[in-house]
C-alpha cells in the first residue's frame, strides 16, 4: 500500500460509480488475493480505511511533538529573559512568575502545533503549490470511484488476472493509465 | 459503513430496573443516610451541625447541576442539529427527573435558612457590625432574594426539563415528528438562555455567597465546567451499567468516542477556568480577591486539594483520554469516569467546605464555641500583616505600627483606604478548621450517587430507551467516525 503516492509508472484501474459497489469491489478483489495499490474517491468513504488496511495517521504525533516544543520554547525564553537576560519588576511580582508565563506558554503551544502540523500535512500529502497532481482519472474528482493496481514489471498474464478480477468486481470500465 | 443500514430490534430495548443494580443503589442510599446521621451528630453538632449541612449543600448542588447540564446537553444538540445523540437521548432526558430531588434538597436548605437550622450563610444572614463589604451586598444577599430566585430558577428548570421529556416520550406516537422537532428548537434555545443565566446566578447564591467578601466574575462558568464533566462521567457510567445489562446494543464505539471526547474537551475547559480564576486574582493582587486563595493555602488539606484537583481533573484526563483508542475502550473511559467524578467532587469540596467549617474569630460562633477557638493557635502566620488591627491575634508585631487601631475603630475607618483591607481580612480571619475529607464525606457522596442512579434508572425503566420516531434516529444508529 503506497498510501496515496504515485510510485509506479503504469496502472490498471477499474471505475465505479457508486460508493456501495466500490466498497464491495474492494472486498471482491481482495478475495481474489490481490492487494489494492490505490483507491480514488471524490469524498471520504466511511469504513474504507479499515478495508484497505490503511494505518492511522501519525499526524497527531507530529502535533504533540511540535506543541511540546512550543511549550518548552516559551517557558525557557521567558525564564531566561525574566530572570537572567533582563530582569524587570512587574506589579511587584517575583522575576520568575510561572502563572504569568502560562498564557504565553499556552499560546505558543497552540501556534507551534497548528502551524507546524499545517506544514507537516502539506509536505506529507504533497499538496504544496506548483505540484502537478497525479490523478489516475479526472472523473474521480467529480463522481467516480477508482481502484488502481501498479503493473510495472508485471507479466501480461498477471495483468490479465487483475483485469478479469476488476471486471468480476463490477467495474464499469477497466483502463490503463501511464504516468510518464 | 454508510451503505450497510444497521438494524436493531428497537422495540425490545426496554430496561428493567431490578436485581443487583437496584440493590447496589439502595445500599448506597442507606450508606449515605448513615453518613448523614453521623455527620449531624459529629463533633457534638458543632456550629449548627455544620458538617452535615455543608456536605448536604455540596452534594445537592453538584448532583442537581449534573441533571441540569443533561438537559442543556440535549438542548444544545437540538439547536445544533446534533444527530448522533438520538440513540442516547433518553438517558439524558431521564436525568431531568433528578431536578425534582435537587429542588427538595434546596427547599430543605431554604427552610434551614429561615428557621436558623444551619449557619452556612451566616456571613450575610448575620453580618458583622460595620462590615461594609457584606453590608453593600445585603440588597442581593438576603433570605427573601435567595428564596425567590431559587424558586424561580427551579420552576424554570423543572418546566423546561419536563417539557423535553414529556414531548420526547409523546413523539413515539406522533405522526408529524418534524414539526415537533421544529418546536423543540425554540424551546431548546429558550432553555439554553435560562440555563446560562440561572445556573450562573444560582452558583453565586448557593456557593459564592458562602464567602460574601469574595467574588469571582467567572465563578458561574467555572462551576459549569466542573459539573459538565461530572455529568459526562455519570452518563458514561450509566451507559456502561445499561450495556452490562444487555441493553443499548445500538450504542457503538463512535457514540462513546463522542461522549468521551466531550469529557476530554471539558476537562481542558475546566482547567482553563481553574487557572484563569487563580491567575487574574493573583495578578490583580487585591486583598479582597486573593484572601479566598490565601485562606485555603494556609490549611494544608485545602492547599493539597487545590493541586490534587488540578492533577486529577487535568493532567490525568489529558494524558489518559487523549488517544483515539482510549476513547473507545470501556475499561479506560470507565475508570476515567469514576476518577473524574470524584475529581470534580473535590473541586466543589474546596469551594463549599472551607467557609462553613472554619472557626472564625470575630463572630458569635467563635464565642459560641470558645473551647475550639481558644484551643487552636492562629494559623495565619503568613498573613499576619493583615491582622494588624487585632493585635491580640497577630503573631508578628503590627506592620502598620503607626496606626495601632482597635478592631472597632478599624471598622469605623473602613472608608479610609489603609484600613479597608485590614478590617476586611479581620472579618475573614480563620482560627482553625473542622473540614475533613473523612468517612462521613465519602458516605454522603456515595449516598447521593446511589440516590442519583436510583432516580435516573427508575425513570429510564418507565419508557423505551429509543426515541423511535426521532428524525435523527437513522443517522444516529449508523453513526460512524
Amino acid at each position: 500500500m503506497s498510501q496515496g503516492k504515485i510510485e509506479q509508472k503504469k496502472y490498471v484501474y477499474g471505475v465505479y460509480s457508486h460508493e456501495t459497489n466500490f466498497l464491495d469491489a474492494i472486498k471482491s478483489v481482495q478475495a481474489d488475493g490481490l492487494t489494492v495499490d490505490d483507491a480514488y474517491s471524490p469524498f471520504p468513504v466511511h469504513g474504507i480505511d479499515d478495508l484497505l488496511g490503511i494505518k492511522e495517521t501519525s499526524l497527531h504525533k507530529a502535533g504533540f511533538t511540535l506543541g511540546f516544543t512550543g511549550l518548552v520554547t516559551a517557558f525557557s525564553v521567558m525564564t531566561y529573559v525574566n530572570t537572567m537576560g533582563y530582569p524587570t519588576v512587574f506589579g511587584g511580582k517575583p522575576f520568575f512568575s510561572l502563572p504569568a508565563f502560562i498564557p504565553v506558554m499556552f499560546e505558543t503551544t497552540v501556534l507551534m502545533a497548528a502551524v507546524g502540523m499545517f506544514f507537516v500535512y502539506i509536505k506529507r500529502n504533497e499538496l504544496f503549490p506548483g505540484k502537478i497532481p497525479m490523478i489516475i482519472d479526472e472523473r474521480t474528482t467529480d463522481d467516480k470511484f477508482a481502484l488502481a493496481f501498479g503493473i510495472d514489471g508485471k507479466s501480461d498474464s498477471e495483468i490479465s488476472v487483475i483485469k478479469s478480477s476488476l471486471q468480476k468486481s463490477g467495474a464499469e470500465e477497466v483502463n490503463i493509465k501511464s504516468f510518464e | 459503513m454508510g451503505h450497510d443500514k444497521v438494524h436493531f430490534d428497537l422495540d425490545k430495548e426496554h430496561y428493567k430496573f431490578e436485581g443487583s443494580i437496584k440493590t447496589m443503589t439502595i445500599v448506597f442510599m442507606a450508606l449515605g443516610l448513615l453518613g448523614a446521621i453521623w455527620a449531624f451528630f459529629d463533633n457534638g453538632g458543632w456550629n449548627h451541625h455544620a458538617r452535615f449541612w455543608s456536605n448536604f449543600l455540596l452534594n445537592s448542588y453538584y448532583f442537581n447541576a449534573m441533571a441540569l447540564t443533561a438537559v442543556f446537553f440535549i438542548a444544545a444538540h437540538t439547536i445544533g442539529y446534533g444527530g448522533w445523540i438520538a440513540s442516547v437521548k433518553r438517558i439524558f432526558e431521564s436525568f431531568s427527573s433528578f431536578i425534582l430531588i435537587g429542588f427538595i434538597c434546596f427547599l430543605i436548605i431554604i427552610a434551614g435558612l429561615w428557621f436558623d437550622w444551619h449557619s452556612l450563610y451566616h456571613h450575610w444572614t448575620h453580618p458583622a457590625p460595620g462590615d461594609t463589604i457584606v453590608g453593600d451586598k445585603i440588597a442581593f444577599l438576603n433570605k427573601g432574594m435567595y428564596t425567590a430566585l431559587a424558586l424561580l430558577f427551579f420552576a424554570g428548570w423543572i418546566l423546561f426539563s419536563q417539557w423535553f421529556r414529556k414531548h420526547s416520550l409523546e413523539s413515539d406516537y406522533m405522526v408529524d415528528e418534524i414539526s415537533y422537532n421544529q418546536k423543540s428548537k425554540y424551546i431548546a434555545a429558550g432553555y439554553i438562555v435560562f440555563f446560562g443565566v440561572g445556573t450562573s446566578v444560582f452558583s453565586w447564591l448557593a456557593l459564592m455567597s458562602l464567602d460574601p467578601h469574595w467574588y469571582s466574575t467567572l465563578f458561574g462558568w467555572y462551576n459549569f465546567a466542573s459539573y459538565m464533566c461530572g455529568f459526562l462521567c455519570m452518563t458514561i457510567l450509566i451507559i456502561l451499567i445499561l450495556k452490562a445489562k444487555g441493553q443499548l446494543t445500538y450504542v457503538n464505539d463512535s457514540h462513546m468516542h463522542n461522549i468521551v471526547l466531550f469529557l476530554f474537551g471539558f476537562s481542558v475547559f475546566w482547567t482553563y477556568l481553574w487557572f484563569s480564576q487563580f491567575m487574574l486574582q493573583w495578578y490583580g493582587n487585591i486583598p479582597e480577591d486573593t484572601m479566598w486563595f490565601v485562606k485555603r493555602f494556609e490549611v494544608p488539606m485545602f492547599k493539597a486539594f487545590f493541586w490534587v484537583a488540578f492533577i486529577i481533573n487535568f493532567i490525568f484526563p489529558f494524558l489518559f483520554l487523549m488517544k483515539r483508542t482510549a476513547k473507545r475502550n470501556p475499561w479506560i473511559y470507565g475508570i476515567a469516569a469514576v476518577i473524574l467524578l470524584f475529581g470534580h467532587y473535590l473541586d466543589f469540596y474546596s469551594m463549599v467546605m472551607f467557609e462553613p467549617n472554619a472557626v472564625p474569630h470575630h463572630h458569635e460562633e467563635a464565642k459560641h464555641d470558645a473551647s475550639h477557638a481558644s484551643s487552636k493557635t492562629s494559623t495565619l502566620k503568613l498573613y499576619a500583616d493583615n491582622h494588624t488591627t487585632d493585635s491580640s491575634h497577630s503573631v508578628i508585631p503590627a506592620v502598620d505600627a503607626a496606626a495601632p487601631v482597635t478592631e472597632s475603630s478599624a471598622h469605623a475607618n473602613i472608608a479610609s483606604s489603609d484600613h479597608k483591607t485590614d478590617a476586611h481580612a479581620d472579618g475573614h480571619a480563620v482560627e482553625g478548621h473542622h473540614a475533613t475529607l473523612g468517612l462521613i464525606e465519602i458516605l454522603m457522596f456515595i449516598g447521593f450517587i446511589g440516590l442519583f442512579l436510583f432516580v435516573i434508572l427508575s425513570t429510564l425503566s418507565k419508557n423505551r430507551l429509543v426515541p423511535l420516531k426521532s428524525p435523527f434516529l437513522e443517522e444516529s444508529l449508523n453513526y460512524h467516525t
